[in-house]
């Protein structure tokens, strides 16, 4: 009696087992478990996902915040006028307009002193390409501001040779040339000493070139006009 | 022999039924299953060695399986792997019944 007991039981259980295992495995052919690399890249695309997800969430909420400051009518309007001149003061930062200071790097170029070779007396100038090369050079080490002799690079500044001084935007510098750049400097100085950088290259040609570490430097802003003739916005 | 044909006729019942668990809470039935198939085990030895107490299957069978779950949530929630404890238990205690069940069977064959 006791043993048919435990036989009915057992029965009742295994039924319970099987169907469990039915239901888990699913043979309708669709695989529900990962292997364990399978499963460290779900893991860390979830991980991206959430990291994602929450710097949005960030973003939403800022953009949240400033919409209700906007919203809040006339008793709040100084403080609109505060927002949007720090916006235009950010923007004047940005775009060059402003006088700034900070870490950066000053490199120093002068023609290289004339040796008996005629030849390569010519490889010893500082031409414009010489500039534009370095200053690209530093706008690729993530420099935020850019001043030549004094004048602040921005966005459509050019340069042209112009015999024995070069024009840099409608003013002409002669040498030496005195390039200061404001970024991270660990960054710009170690950008500056790779191989691929053009002022290794200007050192290979007998240039002088000094480049020097500073904790404190001032660059003026850009006192020219921004001005366009032929684009206008466009229709969104 | 009982158990495998109650484990064919589960198995056939859930695949007519053709019911599948959310992938969600797969990993708790799959330790749910380990934890019920070791009560089977401990029953089919009860049952040959003639000390089977149904109280004690039952609230084992259930328990045990509950137990197996609560311990790979709490795992998830606190991202250890706590579910490998209960693997490595009815997975040796599995083992061990087995054993035992091999032996009574050999020696109730060889009495004969």
């Amino acid at each position: 009696m006791k043993n048919n007991e435990a036989t009915i039981f057992v029965f009742i259980a295994s039924i319970i087992v099987g169907l469990l295992i039915a239901m888990n495995i699913g043979f309708s052919g669709k695989n529900n478990f990962l292997d364990v690399k399978q499963y460290d890249e779900a893991y860390n695309e979830r991980i991206k996902l959430y990291s994602e997800l929450n710097s949005l969430k960030e973003q939403y909420y800022n953009a949240n915040a400033k919409l209700s400051k906007y919203n809040q009518g006339d008793e709040k309007a100084s403080e609109v006028t505060k927002e949007i001149k720090q916006e235009i003061s950010d923007n004047n930062i940005l775009l060059g307009k402003s006088d700034v200071e900070g870490p950066g790097v000053k490199i120093t170029l002068d023609d290289g002193i004339s040796s008996f070779d005629k030849y390569s007396s010519m490889d010893q100038l500082i031409h414009d390409a010489d500039i534009v090369q370095v200053i690209n050079d530093l706008r690729n080490a993530g420099a935020e501001a850019i001043s030549v002799n004094g004048q602040r690079v921005v966005y459509n500044n050019y340069g042209l040779c112009a015999g024995s001084n070069i024009d840099l935007n409608g003013i002409k510098i002669v040498t030496p040339f005195y390039i200061t750049a404001i970024g991270n400097v660990d960054v710009l100085y170690n950008y500056l000493t790779l191989e691929q950088t053009h002022i290794t290259a200007l050192k290979s040609r007998d240039v002088r070139v000094n480049v020097a570490k500073q904790n404190k430097i001032k660059i003026l802003s850009y006192n020219g006009e921004f001005s366009y003739k032929f684009m206008s916005l466009t229709n969104k | 022999m009982v158990a495998f044909v109650g484990l064919l006729i589960g198995v056939i019942i859930g695949i007519v039924w053709n019911v599948n668990i959310p992938v969600k809470f797969s990993p708790y039935i799959s330790v749910a299953i380990f934890a019920c198939l070791d009560s089977v085990f401990g029953a089919l030895r009860g049952s040959i060695s003639h000390n089977f107490r149904a109280d004690i299957f039952v609230s084992g069978f259930f328990g045990n399986a509950a137990l197996a779950v609560a311990m790979v949530y709490l795992g998830d929630k606190l991202g250890i792997p706590i579910y490998l404890a209960a693997v490595i238990v009815f997975g040796g205690r599995i083992f061990n019944n087995f054993a035992i069940i091999r032996r009574l069977l050999i020696d109730k064959t060889k009495s004969h």
